[in-house]
């Protein structure tokens, strides 16, 4: 299933490879006006059967990063300038492209946001998934074809039968959405990458969708990053938790704890930030300010302008580390100990 | 996908007779005498004055003149020379050679400007692209009848390569007229074509097709070529009518006996019902083949189908 | 069964109501925030801009005002000069009647460039007209204007040029101006129409209807700003266009008439005697594609700076 040779044997006593791992990826994009940082140090990990979510606003550099992961980056104007990223111990950053091509949607798949605009809107939708069994597999056509409609009944499209000649424009956008899922899983690969995968669709759809891609982890045991902005998706579907600003992850943990008492000022303000049942009258409270522009991102800590645990030092002189935590969490906060104290 | 094309049949009627009467209304119901006019300085016996006016229903009222010239029309009748020869039978007679000449005009533009469009699409801000842009914009900016001197007096006088009157020679002959009277519709189409290529090559879906592991080739020349295309085949509708035009110029520097060559040389003599009447029926021609052209478009994207 | 819902994009300027329902750009470039500030600092560093503009600024001169550029007369003819070859004094030589050909050509420029800009600028203005209400309207309206457009497309120019000019007796510029202008409106209005109709569905503008703007001045600060573009684009290259049509009709002996001094019309009489005489066609025709050419370029590097997707 594989199309990558695994990495040398781990010495004896460590942990065997991450399924998927970013170590330090910086992504910059060159263009007219300057520089802009998009990725700056993000490290985060995934491993078999694990769904990691990355949660950040637009411009927190989330889909950037999984961009780079697939080899999406159009060079010029992008440009990978630092990190590796291992998939089963082996750096795809330094892989030869031909190599990289097979990985890609065999071993490593994305979904995107927007199904129609993700879709050829001139080839039927049976013919796009197919494509992926008739390119990687080199199977016939009626094959593939047959292949198709197995996926489209898996991701439970009603009369797939009937609709395998259908075009994209034909779909509902949950339907759609969920023939992007089907194209993605193809050649089961071991890596899902769902980029904002709900964010087009109406709430009931979006539970829908999200059940489909639990249900489909469980059962190929496939690792899912789930990109969103949404912390009620995440909520409810994740394992962990990477929560990214500015280009840079400042919190990781696993979602249960983190929701509970969050160890980084952002994701306190974030969470306080979110309208609930039980919060009757009152005003909402919003993170003051507004995110950086990453073609000039200030000194120290990128949130500090707008934090109300910053002083003067070390946030506004000295860059944070991802400082670990118990219980396998981290925070980016100089004073994460300060943030836990403050809930209860 | 039936309705689409009954929907677009019925479009036609109201174009029919409308640009069938704007051609009448203005060459016939003008003030002043239209058989003078359409004569122009060329000396016509009264008697064959009066014969005209009678063959043209000028005598009658207007709505009459219109209606018994529309009948003639569907009847194949395109009016008639000074001489009493029948317009429709010149057009029997030289279409042939025009169509060759198109046919030629046609593929040459078509293969030629879509493999420059690529190559200019594919790599942007390139050397290959600043060359067709360059190149293309030049074709454009020179009047077909300079290409086409230009071309005579270059490779066919100084470097004897191809002939550059008539089509004694056969097929040959075809072969530089041809290329001229494609030159501007070539550049239209290697423009088009890059510009398209250029917007679908950023669009999401070529994302989703590399990140499915496809390489660029069919990344490239499968999924963008396909809808970039799709613009290109709707200007073709729109370059037949160029081509009339070009035709007409083309045919008269080279010589050809074509129907462009019979209009430049009515203008010249002052044959203006001659005129009129090819003119008609060309006109007629253009409004079919954008039909056909609106009807491909259907084929090409599913989107539209479903209207 | 809409199950779609789009999340907006993030945070409008929060200025007054009304600049909200504005589209603007380049938030984050420091002091660029309007649409056509952008478009003239990206023509401003464009070679190809400033490189057409010169030239039309040339040409527009020469139309306005020969005189700057030559101080013979063109008409001041003398047939012992017949056909003499270009020299250091009479720099394009002369014509078959003995006229100093540099003169004729400079004097040329005027009747195309006045029927080029004035075509232009009038069809523009129906366009404007009649396609903004077409598209904006939409309806009864619409389908008229559109179903006559579609009338006069079915008839291509040089060849509705040829008939309505064969019987017109006299063609001085504005003759061949006013039928060039009945043939090209169409293609003008079409484009602003559709123009004007994807503005209209955009949220910017159901934003303003919402705060209880009239039509008018919806079309006209909202819709039009933004729908122009492209045609603004299609009309500076459209100059071009028309002058070359003119130069095809005045060759084909249909446009403009002695003795009218014309690109076309040179080139047209410099045909029987290329070979003895390339001066004659070479220097009309050299001037007409520059003229063209500029035009044509000025109006890429216009769309050039105006497409945001671009830059």
């Amino acid at each position: 299933m594989t199309a990558v040779a695994p990495g040398p044997a781990p010495a004896a006593g460590a942990a065997a490879p991450h399924l998927l791992e970013v170590i330090d990826l910086h992504v910059e994009f060159r263009v007219r006006h300057g520089v802009v940082h998009a990725v700056n140090g993000v490290s985060y990990t995934l491993d078999e059967g694990e769904t990691l979510a990355i949660l950040g606003e637009s411009g927190s550099g989330k889909s950037v990063s999984a961009q780079a992961i697939m080899g999406l980056i159009d060079s010029p104007p992008g440009y990978i300038t630092r990190g590796e990223i291992r998939y089963r111990g082996v750096d795809l950053l330094t892989m030869p492209e031909k190599e990289r091509r097979k990985v890609r949607g065999a071993n490593i798949a994305m979904v995107f946001q927007d199904a129609l605009t993700a879709l050829n809107p001139v080839f039927p939708v049976g013919w796009q998934i197919a494509e992926m069994f008739r390119v990687h597999r080199g199977a016939s056509r009626r094959e593939a074809r047959e292949k198709a409609i197995e996926l489209m009944e898996r991701v439970r499209i009603p009369s797939a039968r009937e609709r395998v000649d259908d075009y994209p424009h034909q779909f509902s956008g949950g339907m759609r959405q969920r023939v992007m899922i089907a194209m993605a899983l193809a050649l089961d690969p071991d890596v899902l990458i769902a980029d904002e995968p709900t964010t087009a669709l109406d709430v009931t759809v979006q539970a829908q969708v999200m059940e489909l891609l639990a249900d489909l982890q469980a059962e190929t045991g496939m690792g899912l990053i789930l990109i969103t902005h949404d912390l009620g998706v995440v909520a409810d579907v994740a394992d962990r938790i990477a929560v990214m600003y500015a280009g840079e992850v400042v919190e990781t943990g696993d979602v249960v704890s983190v929701y509970r008492q969050p160890a980084h000022p952002y994701t306190l303000g974030l969470m306080a930030s979110i309208p609930r049942l039980d919060q009757k009258g009152g005003r909402l409270e919003p993170i003051s300010g507004a995110p950086p522009n990453l073609a000039a991102i200030p000194p120290g800590c990128p949130f500090h302008p707008r934090c109300p645990f910053a002083r003067e030092e070390p946030c506004t002189t000295e860059h944070p580390r991802l400082y670990p935590l118990s219980g396998g969490r981290a925070s980016a906060c100089h004073f994460y100990d300060e943030v836990l104290r403050v809930q209860h | 996908m039936g309705r689409y094309v009954i929907r677009r049949l019925l479009q036609i009627i109201p174009v029919f007779f409308g640009a069938t009467f704007l051609i009448y209304a203005m060459v016939f119901a003008i003030p002043g005498d239209p058989i003078r006019a359409l004569a122009g300085e060329r000396p016509l016996a009264e008697s064959t004055q009066a014969e005209l006016r009678e063959r043209y229903n000028l005598n009658d009222p207007l709505p009459v003149q219109y209606g018994k010239y529309i009948a003639g029309l569907l009847q194949g009748d395109f009016g008639e020379s000074f001489r009493g020869r029948q317009v429709v039978d010149i057009l029997r007679e030289r279409f042939p050679v025009t169509v060759r000449l198109a046919l030629f005009a046609f593929v040459f533009e078509m293969v030629l400007g879509v493999i420059a469009g690529v190559l200019a699409g594919i790599r942007r801000g390139s050397f290959m692209d600043n060359l067709v842009l360059v190149s293309t914009t030049a074709v454009v900016s020179i009047p077909i009848f300079v290409l086409g001197f230009v071309a005579q007096l270059v490779i066919g006088v100084e470097l004897g390569w191809l002939p550059i009157a008539g089509i004694q020679q056969g097929w040959i002959s075809y072969v530089l007229p041809g290329m001229v009277l494609g030159s501007v519709s070539l550049a239209y189409v290697a423009r088009l074509t890059r510009t398209s290529l250029v917007e679908n090559l950023r669009a999401d879906y070529v994302r989703t097709a590399t990140a499915k592991g496809l390489g660029r080739g069919r990344v490239v020349g499968r999924h963008a070529l396909r809808n970039s295309l799709i613009p290109v085949v709707t200007f073709l509708g729109v370059d037949l009518g160029q081509l009339m035009g070009g035709a007409i110029i083309t045919e008269g520097i080279f010589n050809i006996p074509g129907i462009g060559g019979e209009v430049f040389r009515a203008v010249r003599t002052q044959e203006g019902t001659v005129v009129v009447g090819i003119v008609t029926a060309l006109v007629l021609v253009f409004i079919l083949s954008n039909l056909v052209v609106d009807l491909l478009y259907a084929v090409l994207d599913p989107r539209i189908r479903y209207d | 069964m809409s199950d779609e819902l789009r999340t907006r994009p993030e945070d409008p300027r929060a200025r007054e109501a009304e600049d909200v329902a504005e589209a603007t750009t380049g938030g984050t470039v420091p002091g660029q925030a309007t649409l056509w500030g952008d478009v003239w600092y990206q023509l401003r560093r464009n070679p190809l801009f400033i490189g057409s503009a010169l030239l039309i600024v040339v040409f527009t001169l020469m139309a306005i005002a020969p005189q700057l550029f030559t101080s013979a007369d063109p008409r001041a003819c003398n047939l012992a000069h017949s056909l003499e070859r270009p020299s250091a004094e009479h720099w394009f030589g002369y014509d078959l009647q003995g006229c100093d050909y540099y003169a004729k050509v400079v004097y040329g420029a005027r009747a195309s460039i006045t029927i080029g800009i004035s075509v232009t600028v009038v069809a523009l203005a129906i366009a404007l007209v009649l396609g903004s209400l077409a598209g904006y309207y939409g309806g009864l309206l619409d389908t008229v204007i559109a179903r006559i457009a579609d009338i006069w497309f079915a008839i291509p120019t040089i060849l509705g040029g040829i008939v309505i000019l064969s019987v017109l007796g006299s063609r001085g510029i504005p003759q061949v101006a006013l039928v060039l202008i009945v043939l090209a409106w169409p293609t003008m209005t079409r484009l602003m129409r559709s123009s004007v109709m994807a503005a209209k569905e955009s949220d910017y503008v159901a934003a303003t209807r919402a705060l209880g703007s009239s039509d008018f001045r919806i079309m006209w600060r909202h819709i039009l700003p933004n729908a122009i573009a492209p045609v603004i684009v299609y009309a500076t290259i459209f100059v071009g266009i028309t002058i070359s049509a003119e130069a095809s009709l005045s060759f084909l002996g249909v446009g403009l008439q002695l003795p009218a001094i014309s690109w076309g019309l040179m080139i047209s009489d410099a045909q029987t005697r290329i070979l003895q005489a390339p001066h004659l066609l070479f220097f009309p025709a050299l001037f007409l594609s520059l003229t063209v050419f500029s035009f044509i370029l000025l109006g890429d590097a216009l769309r050039d700076a105006l497409d945001p997707r671009l830059r």
